[in-house]
């Protein structure tokens, strides 16, 4: 009998996922085995986690740590196509490519330094936009209507200015038309 | 709780030969912690998107 469900994110897990053949669009995938593990990082492990950090710490408890992904399995024979697009997104998203053995990929997932940008529109009916970007790789141009870009950086090791705000760069750029 | 379908189709995915066996038991001696198993097969997986053949997934979890 249980009486109370208090914490529906597991504490530990272990999946695994195998197909004989995956057919997408982009190319086809078999056979395929995918094997993931959540462990409860052991206390003081961490990075302390503070406003800095906005909308991971506003969701902490979404984010168990990864430990690992794997895919077994013959690779996308689309190297210039997926290969190349999952490449780059992974590295977008923070994630660094681990080859274990021969047709193995692993994933490890660390926070990555990126820059939030505000946009904040003149019109009220609008709500202001934040838009999350790998830190110095972007830089967004462009007008609309009547709008303001800031930036602001985000990092683990840095402190964050107040609760779920991004710290905003007084260098700001500030573009209106 | 098992669930087994011939042909089962969604607005999100067409499926195959379903297997849905989901199951979930507290700890002796514990009220809360919770420890679940979930095993699903499936012989065919077609969605909007991609299709998978000879689906099998296992997954444990433990949650308080």
């Amino acid at each position: 009998m249980v009486h109370a469900l208090t914490n529906a994110v597991p504490l530990a897990g272990h999946g695994d996922l195998k197909c004989r053949q995956v057919a997408t669009q982009w190319g086809d995938v078999g056979p395929v085995e995918l094997t993931g593990d959540l462990t409860t990082p052991p206390p003081g492990s961490l990075i302390p986690a503070d406003a800095g950090w906005a909308l991971v710490v506003e969701a902490p408890a979404v984010f168990p740590r990864l430990d690992r992904i794997a895919h077994r399995g013959s690779l996308p024979q689309t190297p210039g196509g997926l290969a190349h697009w999952r490449r780059h997104l992974a590295r977008a998203l923070g994630f660094r490519l681990q080859t274990c053995t021969r047709n193995c990929i692993g994933l490890e997932w660390t926070p990555a330094p990126v820059s939030m940008w505000s946009v904040e529109f003149s019109r009220p009916a609008l709500r202001p936009m934040w838009i999350l970007t790998r830190s110095n790789r972007c830089s967004p141009r462009g007008s609309a209507n009547s709008w303001n870009l800031s930036r602001g950086t985000m990092h683990p090791n840095e402190r964050g200015h107040g609760r779920g705000s991004p710290r905003v760069d007084q260098s700001a750029a500030r573009l209106a038309s | 709780m098992t669930l087994e379908a011939a042909d089962a189709q969604t607005r999100w995915a067409n499926v195959t030969n379903l297997s849905l066996t989901v199951h979930a038991a507290s700890q002796p001696n514990q009220t809360n912690p919770v420890q679940a198993t979930l095993v699903l097969s499936a012989a065919e997986v077609r969605t909007r998107w991609a299709s998978a053949s000879d689906l099998e997934g296992f997954a444990q979890w433990f949650t308080r």
